[in-house]
């Protein structure tokens, strides 16, 4: 009843746009330039009204998408932290390769798996062992110089006491004068070169090579540079402060020396 | 509304798509022509119930859109449109002073050329205001002139009083 009188009310107007909307339908049965820009007008009207809410409804997919972002940074930072690792220690391997094929020794390569400081105790724990041919006592080096000895010996693993051990003695001379000493460590990044004599031709900078006596060390390899002499009147021998050749921080790769020919390295 | 009147209307709206078609060029001046459909449409629906005015004004625009203007529902739209407006100003003593009459008219007639043109000239490289100014505006006064002369010619036929239901 009351929509009735509404419309009776309002029949102009519902009569009014019901002709409107024929002569609407009218207008846009005809195929001329009138329509088809009109057409034209409201593609663009829509495409721009699609891609506002495009852009509207991105906002809502933000959450998620930095969330994706963050997670692909995340991967990525990491592998470019192990490229960067491959990079290093192929340049390292690089060195050690070389060193390897410009010695005259039979060398065993073995990488840093563990590392033991504690108190007067350094040593390393290698990925080698008896199924490697390591044995015990073996002389273990870096191309910059000596850095210990094997110790102790499994099937796959390997101990070796560190230049920087308290327990650690190796037989040394001054290269240039071939003064012949025992190094020993002497703590705060410093060896000692004991038993010299005060008349013997040392001079700070010489530097201090394995002597080859025993038979352990081939004779030959570095072991550091002479830092500083001191020359207490009341002994009989100097107290020569050596600083290692070798970066005991910075080594991942060792070589462990199998075999060597004395000859050669005479 | 009486069937004569339908039929009278309906007679006098053939006539002047006839002329409009035919003879209405021969009149251009400066290539202004009037609609004359429209002035007929205004007077109708100054006339006549606002439900009659506007079938007739959609009908009478469909009519000359498929013999005039050959672009289908333009004219329909428009004179639709005009009908609507102009019952709007329908006075319910039937009598329409010249004043009025030139008041209503002019704004009726303007109206519907603005839309009239301006449909009619999308998607062209003309613009808007070249169109208003070569062609509503020259269109919109002869109309005018022409609706004058009706108004004066056909006064006192055209406006006797009648019983018009009030709003």
């Amino acid at each position: 009843m009351r929509l009735k009188q509404i419309v009776q009310n309002y029949r102009d107007y519902f009569v009014f746009s019901g002709l409107t909307v024929i002569a609407l339908l009218l207008i846009f049965s005809n195929q001329n330039r009138q329509v088809e820009s009109v057409k034209l007008w409201m593609t663009g009207l829509v495409g721009f009204a699609r891609h506002d809410w495009a852009r509207a409804t991105d906002y809502f997919h933000l959450l998620e998408e930095n969330r994706k972002l963050l997670a692909e940074n995340t991967r990525l930072a990491l592998q470019n932290y192990e490229l960067q690792e491959a990079r290093l220690e192929n340049e390292r391997l690089k060195v050690m390769l070389n060193f390897k094929e410009s010695v005259p020794m039979e060398l065993i390569p073995a990488k840093i798996i563990g590392r033991r400081e504690h108190g007067l105790i350094h040593s390393l724990t290698l990925d080698v062992g008896v199924s490697d041919t390591v044995r015990r006592n073996m002389p273990l080096i870096v191309p910059s110089g000596l850095v210990g000895k094997i110790y102790r010996v499994g099937k796959n693993r390997a101990l070796a006491q560190l230049l920087l051990d308290r327990n650690f003695r190796v037989s040394a001379m001054i290269q240039r004068s071939r003064v012949r000493g025992i190094v020993s460590w002497a703590g705060s990044g410093f060896c000692l070169l004991n038993n010299v004599t005060r008349r013997a031709d040392v001079q700070v900078g010489d530097t201090v090579v394995t002597s080859g006596y025993g038979e352990i060390f081939p004779p030959g390899l570095p072991v550091g540079k002479i830092a500083a002499i001191d020359k207490d009147p009341r002994s009989l021998f100097l107290k020569i402060k050596v600083k290692p050749s070798v970066n005991f921080d910075k080594i991942e790769e060792v070589f462990i020396i199998k075999r060597y020919n004395p000859e050669s390295l005479n | 509304m009486s069937v004569i009147s339908l039929i009278k209307y309906s007679l006098i709206t053939l006539v002047i798509i006839w002329i409009e078609v035919s003879v209405l060029h021969l009149f251009a001046v400066y290539g202004a022509t009037p609609d004359l459909l429209l002035i007929l449409v205004v007077f109708v629906s100054l006339r006549e119930d606002r439900i009659f005015a506007l079938f007739f004004a959609f009908f009478a625009g469909f009519f000359q859109d498929v013999f005039a203007t050959h672009f289908w529902g333009l004219s329909a739209l428009t004179k639709l449109i005009a009908a609507l407006v102009a019952s709007g100003f329908q006075r319910s003593d039937g009598y329409y002073s010249l004043s009025y009459f030139a008041t209503t008219f002019s704004l009726l007639i303007f109206l519907h050329e603005l839309l009239f043109q301006f449909l009619f000239s999308l998607g062209s490289e003309i613009s808007f205001w070249r169109v208003m100014w070569r062609t509503t505006v020259p269109d919109a006064v002869y109309s005018f002139v022409i609706a004058l002369i009706v108004y004066f010619l056909f006064q006192n036929h055209l406006w006797k009083p009648k019983t018009v239901k009030l709003r």
